[in-house]
């Protein structure tokens, strides 16, 4: 046989492993064995990205079944050079839930249904490899409301807890209107171009701006820019921690995809949706690290910065229709390579992270930063692996994040160069220093969750006895770490490689920069080790313990460690007028300056965008509802009434259309 | 010169410079105060007393604080040797400003770590301080550079900084304010005078000191050489800025500019010295006040450069 067919029987029995592994968790209901589910998820991610990496970069396209969603087109799974990249990211974090999730889910023994979890666990990533393998609108919006629906049913895994309740139902609402979106966008769209193939939606002129605005808005939802990141924040820090990994690290690139796909793919680019673009990416940066490192919750502030990535890659995504729309090939080039390059880095440190923050959760009980501390002493591993994280995403060298954040530099200081107009270039150089002030603030927050996490001293009893995780998890965490470190090494040649992906996007690619790793990377290798045999080797002498410097009051309690509130206070202060904050102090007692009997504080964070835009949304639309109720009598009468009435309309509507 | 002696030169340089650097301020200062003060050189007996000593550590150090000391001290060198802080010098690679910035991010990321590893609430604080400076340091800074960078169509120090480019030369404005941002910028990275008191341990207005008073011994000592570094290349590059600025009056053969990047790197050093003993620390609240000086310096820089169309 030839490997391409052999690749392509790995994407067939990939498949069938996913679809079998959804009946065989559905069929065995209290039964689940989660040994041999994650298995059959293991293994169905290993054959699709097997299947993936033999058939680049030419793509396959698979009929299983012969099934014709809502009549109008049939069900093919066809993946071409961009559909693999994604694809690929998917399976690499779909490997890392599966050897996760069975140790991780032992800690919510009795306060969830496994069946449940692994039923929606292989659709939600049966869904989204579906999504990646469409090319067409229906079965885009088939797979996509799968992929809502199972994360939905996934944030929701622990069901007695109040707050995921509420995460789910704002989750839902959030998905709803970007579905709605979605929908009006596509069938503007095909009515335009009479079909449903993506090919032809990109084939349209400037007639398609409003219907490709209405379906951006839409991925901006699910994508979770500023100002509809509201969701995000929610729905990652209440879904188990496999699940918050795969929907940072994967879900919200599905949008990513659709605008690259719909977007950036389409014939004729629009100077305002790239404007737009860059801006709303900008300010989501912003906006996300900000929030992100006033956070005093490990997941949330992750969630957040989760918002800032995805504001790069939508920033990068407008960066590239501007260069097509300018038509400078070079600056979209370097666009794109960041864009994906962005992707791929995000899709894998941030799963790191989500994977790391759930094992600090399993081993020590809490999120919160005020009950956590010292536990790289009791899980020296995981704190690596995080430390590794943290180090990605704030972009230092030599790791992967620092390639795609220096592609975005290249890109925006090329386009202060050559483009000609000086609007443009005053842009490009504010850009670069916007996002110096964004790269210092994500170094802010991630010092900030890795120190007050596993540095320090613990701050509960739960943290005092915390323990690794079992090796299973540790591999997961190792897996994406690997790939990390792959990735920071073979940079240079993964940005050469997207050029079968940008064919649909440009005539040429050539990125013309030369990204600086390896000599980095290989000067550390060699200065690290010199390093520390000075410290070590030259310093072979005793080393002295003792406690820390506390001004001789003697040993001082766990509370006296800075707390999340203290570390991010100088910094939220700087930007008073968003990030708003009160501090409410109790004193009680009679001699309350010197000997206090009680002491209260509460530390209370207002949400701008919560607060200003969608509260008095939120009201009007709860008093349009007040007034809508009065429709719904209860009279079945009535309602055949509603029915007929609507049938009429129905019925005019068709009679003018025809004419 | 060939290539090998420049490298010995520009090692024992990266080995022997930077705590003559401390020297040179301490003396100065002694000599404004009115007092003999110690020699230039004992910085360096300090370093190697600080390395035969047995080390101190807190029994709360979950072992970040000594691996962070290794590697800032390595990336300090890391940056010395392929930054052009020496006009004329050879680098290890070609590092160009966003490497640089970062390689000063990744510093900042350990220092903050090991500071937070004992639970010292002086590191703690003082960790919370270093990463709000640098959310307004980081974008002053690059500003400054991006804006040379435009003017010489390269985001390659060692190519900004090369005394050739006949395009740079003819803007002794831009030179200078750029030296003016980068220099303010240094002052507040390098925790000295208005932002910082080098001088002093426990004051809860501290940020350098506070985060390193947990360091002992051979870690203490590779942390003050990494700051030291740290001072040789920020004041080195700001010096070249207005060496750079005399350029468009003053044309020199080029090897003299190797010791004129040397000089120009000495004096911006002693004004230090001047700055902290003729000005009080800021309070901590004005200092975001004093670093948008140094931002104000980089967004003239960069409207400067938006003018010189190419």
């Amino acid at each position: 046989m030839e490997p391409h067919t052999v690749c392509i029987l790995f994407v067939q029995a990939s498949l069938l492993l996913l679809v079998s592994g959804a009946l065989i968790s559905i069929g065995s209901g209290k039964r689940t064995n989660a040994t041999v589910l994650s298995t059959f998820l293991f293994a169905a991610c290993f054959l699709l990205l097997c299947g993936c990496i033999g058939c680049w970069p030419d793509g396959f396209a698979v009929v299983l079944l012969p099934v014709y969603l809502g009549g109008l087109v049939p069900l093919v799974h066809v993946g071409d050079a961009l559909s693999m990249f994604f694809l690929a990211i998917l399976t690499l974090v779909g490997m890392a839930v599966a050897l996760f999730s069975p140790a991780y889910l032992s800690h919510l023994q009795g306060r969830f249904n496994p069946a449940m979890y692994w039923f929606a666990l292989f659709v939600f990533i049966g869904s989204m490899a579906q999504v990646f393998m469409a090319h067409d609108a229906i079965t885009f919006i088939v797979f996509w409301e799968a992929m809502s629906l199972s994360s939905v049913a996934l944030v929701i895994t622990d069901y007695a807890s109040r707050k995921a309740k509420n995460a789910a139902l704002i989750y839902l609402g959030a998905t709803r209107v970007a579905t709605t979106l979605l929908l009006a966008g596509f069938i503007w769209l095909h009515a335009l171009s009479k079909s449903w193939m993506f090919a032809d939606f990109n084939a349209l002129g400037s007639e398609a701006l409003i219907p490709l605005a209405l379906v951006f808005a839409g991925l901006c939802i699910k994508a979770g820019t500023w100002p509809f990141h509201l969701w995000l924040p929610y729905a990652h820090t209440e879904a188990p921690a496999p699940i918050s990994a795969l929907m940072s690290g994967v879900m919200v690139k599905v949008a990513v995809y659709g605008m690259i796909r719909l977007v950036l793919m389409a014939h004729t680019p629009s100077l305002i949706l790239a404007y737009s673009a860059m801006a709303l990416g900008i300010i989501s940066a912003f906006w996300g690290i900000m929030f992100a490192q006033v956070e005093d919750d490990l997941k949330r502030l992750l969630a957040y910065s989760t918002v800032e990535n995805i504001g790069l890659i939508v920033f990068t995504i407008g960066f590239a229709l501007l260069g097509k729309a300018s038509g400078i090939t070079s600056i979209t080039s370097i666009a794109i390579a960041a864009c994906l390059l962005h992707v791929l880095n995000h899709g894998t440190y941030k799963p790191l992270l989500f994977l790391g923050a759930g094992a600090v959760d399993w081993a020590a009980h809490s999120r919160d930063f005020s009950r956590l501390g010292g536990l790289q002493r009791f899980m020296p591993w995981t704190a690596l692996m995080f430390c590794f994280g943290s180090m990605a995403i704030c972009a230092l060298p030599p790791l992967n994040g620092f390639a795609s954040k220096w592609l975005i530099y290249q890109g925006l200081f090329q386009f202060s160069i050559f483009s000609t107009s000086i609007f443009n270039r005053a842009l490009g150089i504010t850009i670069i220093g916007l996002l110096a002030m964004i790269g210092a603030m994500s170094l802010a927050a991630f010092t900030k969750a890795f120190g007050l996490c596993f540095l320090g001293r613990p701050r509960s009893l739960q943290a005092e006895q915390a323990k690794e995780m079992p090796e299973s998890a540790r591999a997961a965490q190792g897996l994406l770490m690997v790939a990390c470190i792959l990735i920071s090494l073979g940079a240079a040649t993964i940005v050469q490689g997207f050029a079968p992906i940008t064919a649909g996007i440009l005539p040429s690619y050539n990125v013309p920069v030369k990204l600086p790793e390896p000599q980095l990377v290989i000067a550390l290798l060699v200065l690290l080790p010199a390093f520390y045999l000075v410290l070590i080797d030259l310093g072979r002498r005793r080393v002295k313990r003792f406690s820390t410097w506390e001004c001789g009051y003697g040993e001082l309690p766990p509370r006296a460690n800075i707390g999340a509130a203290s570390f991010s206070r100088s910094l939220a202060n700087m930007f008073g007028m968003l990030i708003q904050h009160r501090v409410f102090n109790k004193i009680y007692g009679h001699d309350r300056r010197h000997f206090p009997d009680n002491v209260n504080v509460k530390y209370y964070k207002i949400f701008v965008v919560e607060k200003y835009i969608y509260g008095p949304m939120l009201h009007a639309l709860d008093a349009v509802g007040r007034g809508l109720i009065r429709l719904q009598t209860g009279s079945i009468h009535i309602h055949l009434l509603y029915v007929f009435a609507t049938l009429i309309l129905l019925v005019f509507i068709g009679i003018r259309t025809l004419r | 010169m060939n290539i090998a002696l420049k490298w010995m030169v520009l090692i024992s340089c990266v080995v022997f410079i930077p705590p003559l650097l401390i020297g040179l301020i301490r003396k100065t200062k002694a000599r404004l105060q009115g007092r003999i003060g110690a020699s230039i050189c004992q910085p360096i007996f300090d370093l190697a007393k600080l390395f035969a000593k047995d080390e101190l550590l807190s029994e709360i150090s979950n072992g970040m604080l000594r691996s962070a000391s290794v590697v800032s001290a390595s990336v300090a060198v890391l940056i010395a040797l392929s930054s052009p802080w020496l006009p004329g010098m050879p680098v290890l690679f070609h590092s160009d400003i966003f490497i640089f910035v970062y390689l000063f991010a990744l510093l900042r990321f350990f220092t903050v770590l090991s500071a937070l590893d004992t639970a010292s609430a002086f590191g703690a604080f003082a960790a919370s301080r270093e990463v709000t400076i640098a959310v307004l340091v980081e974008p002053a800074v690059m500003l400054c550079f991006i804006a040379l960078a435009v003017v010489a169509g390269t985001t390659d120090l060692s190519a900004i900084f090369a005394f050739t480019a006949d395009n740079l030369s003819i803007y002794p404005g831009l030179w200078a304010m750029a030296g003016c941002g980068l220099y303010l910028a240094s002052l507040v990275e390098l925790s000295r005078m208005p932002a910082d008191d080098p001088t002093t341990h426990l004051e809860l207005t501290m940020v350098h000191e506070a985060m390193i008073i947990e360091n002992s011994g051979p870690n203490l000592a590779l942390v003050e050489y990494a700051s030291a570094l740290k001072m040789l290349i920020l004041m080195g590059l700001s010096g070249q800025c207005f060496l750079h600025a005399t350029t468009a009056v003053l044309k020199l053969h080029h090897t003299i500019y190797s010791l004129g990047g040397l000089l120009a790197l000495f004096v911006m050093v002693g004004f230090i010295a001047v700055i902290e003993s003729t000005s009080v620390k800021l309070r901590w609240t004005k200092l975001p006040e004093f670093i948008a000086y140094a931002v104000t310096f980089g967004l003239l820089c960069a409207m400067y450069s938006l003018g010189t169309l190419r």
